[in-house]
């Protein structure tokens, strides 16, 4: 792997680690329908306390909500930013917003960490390998390893947002989480590499550089979902995080406490919302709220008799407006969401994952509350999805613990457990000069 | 296009760069606390260091002051006076002349009153502003209890703190009052009183009470007759004479002087005989016999 490519991880994480010795970070999910604005109040102490490979109780006592905001997202779609201006905006009052709410009342937040869930994210799977040094792993030992990493064919006009190291084998010794002081000879670490489109990401940094934000770094929205919404030992034993937002579902794949896998897919709850205003000839708001208020997936035998006031486009303020069975509103929906989670189907047969043992599914963000979804994902991807609420942290409103809102919590807990990626250790140095000068000026240049 | 207005999508680049800068505590406090205050002492200095505007500044503010403090709302019509004699209200009267057609923001009750009590004949007062023009003056006299010869020989009422009152015409004036010659005898006038009190029927024949050495009291009666009272036990001296007096008409008989000092042995000292007299008392001892 080439860890010159990395630069920018490595800035937005030493902010990342200055906005917690600050004791105050906002995350932020910028999603297609809404925008989400948490404002942290992060104890160092006890974060430094807790340790930094689980996520652990202390852990998350480290750190309390003390503001939000949820603001409709404006300029986004597909979970890439559209129109700049509109989408600034909209951040900024979320921001605004969230300071304002804040109780103890705080200045202003300067760090945000930022979720990413568009960009056509696909996974790589790279292995290096290295003799160590000294017969004893020390941190060089694993940069080379991680530098001997063939580069993955990410594509030109892809960025990498994650490349995390989830396999480390010494001598045939796999499953170690940290070999360091370990003896052994050869070193191998797998990592998983997410690559993203590099321009939608570009805008994201600059949408936020136009809200005079330090970015703290960025992380891949299903990803994020994930981490608050399936409980330790799902992460571990293998789960499905399927995080279906606006205008786009999040795919991640959890094992052995590692993401193994992200994908998108470019359909969401606003295509739904599509759906009925254009096959029912109805206003937006109007099917959206129709929608939410008696969508479906599933029929049932009472549905030809409910019937639902659904004014044709133009007819709204007719004295008798349209109506509409439940049954034809199934009709549009059910075949949007079966296409979907068809993708989804087929997206994790050509990931190997579908025929996973003891693989649970999760379903999080807004549009997975639509009644009957579970039956549609049970048939199709043969197992029985749960709704994934988001972990609770201290402070957080209960208006906050819903499906939609998984992301977001998720970005906090990210926050305060970044897991190790690639621009986390050394750049592995050519030793220049063997002998005492050396070593003396290396010891030197990593003291300072 | 935007369907939206701009406002409701959120604020424009500068308004959330203004926002948040305001946010900031510092800055806060220069701008709601340092600079106003800093600003208000550098004009304060600016007008007291420049003496032509101080001055005008001043001479402004006193003409307000005045125009208000000179408004008929606040004048003093008229005074009352309770508890004085007519003598006394037409001193207190002259006393307190100025005050009328004054603003009553500028009356100065206590130095007034402090004023009206320097007057001999006041014992205490009290002056009441009503709001409407009206001083109310309210004293009370002091009440005469003595005549007092000075060592000058002027005679004073002075009243029974010994306070003098004013002064007094000649003796008879006051017949009612008990006359007191002697230095410190006017801080005693307690004592006379109680004197007085142990023998009422001496008091028509008392011209007089008199200090001596401001230690003991001297009684003068009519006909030269002077009754010396101890320092300590006065009244029980006086008393005891009085029992001799109705026992034996002592006060009738031609004495000089009674010294009761010593209370165990009191003393007579006879009235210096008349020549014309002795010599008819001989005569008619020569003529009747001794006997008689």
């Amino acid at each position: 792997m080439n860890f010159a490519a990395c630069d920018i991880h490595r800035a937005m994480r030493s902010r990342l680690s200055q906005g917690i010795r600050r004791g105050r970070l906002a995350v932020l999910d910028i999603g297609s329908s809404k925008i989400t604005c948490l404002i942290l109040k992060i104890d160092q102490g006890k974060l430094e306390a807790g340790g930094s490979d689980q996520v652990s109780s202390t852990l998350l006592a480290a750190a309390e909500v003390v503001g939000d905001c949820t603001v409709q997202s404006r300029g986004v779609k597909r979970g890439e930013v559209i129109d700049m201006d509109a989408a600034a905006r909209s951040v900024r009052r979320a921001v605004l917003g969230a300071e304002r709410a804040a109780h103890p009342r705080i200045d202003r937040v300067d760090h945000v960490l930022v979720s990413f869930s568009g960009g056509r994210p696909e996974s790589f799977s790279t292995v290096g390998e290295t003799e160590t040094e000294t017969g004893q792993v020390t941190g060089r030992d694993i940069s080379n390893a991680l530098g001997n990493a063939p580069e993955p064919p990410i594509g030109p006009g892809r960025q990498v947002l994650h490349c995390q190291p989830v396999e480390i084998s010494l001598d045939f010794q796999s499953g170690l989480t940290d070999p360091r002081g370990m003896t052994g000879r050869v070193l191998s670490i797998a990592s998983h590499v997410v690559a993203v489109d590099a321009r939608p990401l570009a805008n994201l940094m600059e949408c936020i550089r136009q809200c005079d934000l330090d970015l703290c770094g960025i992380v891949s929205a299903p990803y994020a979902a994930g981490l608050s919404a399936l409980v330790e030992d799902e992460q571990r034993t293998g789960a499905i995080c399927i995080d279906m937002g606006g205008s786009s579902t999040g795919l991640s794949v959890f094992l052995r406490d590692h993401l193994i896998c992200a994908e998108q897919i470019r359909y969401g709850g606003q295509h739904v919302t599509g759906d009925i205003a254009g096959g029912l000839m109805m206003r937006h708001a109007l099917a959206e709220r129709i929608k939410c208020v008696h969508g479906g997936v599933v029929p049932t035998q009472a549905d030809d008799r409910e019937m639902i006031d659904a004014p044709r486009l133009g007819e709204e303020d007719a004295p008798e407006p349209r109506q509409i069975s439940r049954g034809m509103l199934i009709g549009v929906i059910r075949p949007r969401i079966e296409e979907t989670f068809r993708m989804v189907q087929s997206r994790l047969i050509e990931l190997g994952i579908g025929a996973m043992p003891g693989c649970s599914v999760v379903l999080t963000g807004a549009a997975c509350q639509l009644p009957g979804l579970d039956e549609v994902v049970t048939r199709l991807l043969g197992r029985r999805p749960r709704i994934g609420r988001p972990l609770r942290l201290a402070g957080l409103r209960s208006g906050l613990t819903g499906p939609e809102y998984a992301a977001a919590v998720g970005l906090a807990m990210y926050a305060l457990s970044p897991h190790d990626e690639l621009w986390d250790f050394e750049v592995p140095r050519p030793v220049h000069g063997r002998g005492r000068a050396g070593e003396m000026l290396r010891w030197l240049r990593t003291a300072w | 296009m935007r369907t939206v207005s701009e406002r409701s999508a959120g604020p424009s680049r500068l308004a959330y760069r203004l926002r948040r800068a305001w946010a900031q505590a510092w800055l806060r406090n220069i701008a709601l606390v340092y600079a106003p205050v800093t600003a208000l002492a550098l004009a304060g200095w600016a007008v007291v260091s420049t003496d032509r505007l101080r001055l005008a500044i001043e001479a402004e503010v006193a003409g307000v002051v005045e125009r208000i403090v000179a408004r008929p709302e606040f004048l003093v019509r008229g005074v009352a006076v309770e508890g004085a004699a007519p003598g006394l209200e037409a001193v207190l009267r002259a006393v307190v002349g100025p005050v009328r057609g004054q603003s009553s923001l500028r009356l100065d009750l206590d130095g007034l009153r402090q004023e009206i009590e320097s007057l001999g004949e006041v014992a205490s007062a009290a002056l009441f502003y009503d709001g409407a023009g009206l001083l109310t003056i309210r004293v009370v006299e002091r009440v005469p209890a003595a005549l007092w010869r000075d060592p000058d020989g002027r005679l004073w009422v002075i009243d029974d703190t010994g306070v003098v009152i004013s002064g007094a015409g000649p003796r008879a004036s006051h017949p009612e009052l008990p006359l007191m010659i002697g230095p410190g005898a006017p801080d005693r006038v307690a004592e006379i009183e109680r004197l007085m009190a142990a023998a009422p029927d001496l008091m028509p024949r008392l011209r007089a009470f008199v200090r001596l050495g401001a230690r003991r009291w001297d009684l003068v009666l009519d006909r030269g007759l002077t009754i010396k009272l101890p320092e300590t036990g006065a009244e029980r001296a006086l008393a005891g004479a009085m029992a001799l007096h109705f026992g034996e008409e002592l006060f009738k008989r031609d004495l000089a002087v009674i010294d009761l000092r010593l209370p165990e042995r009191p003393a007579l000292r006879l009235a210096p005989r008349d020549e014309q007299e002795e010599m008819m008392r001989r005569q008619v001892d020569l003529v009747l016999g001794e006997d008689t």
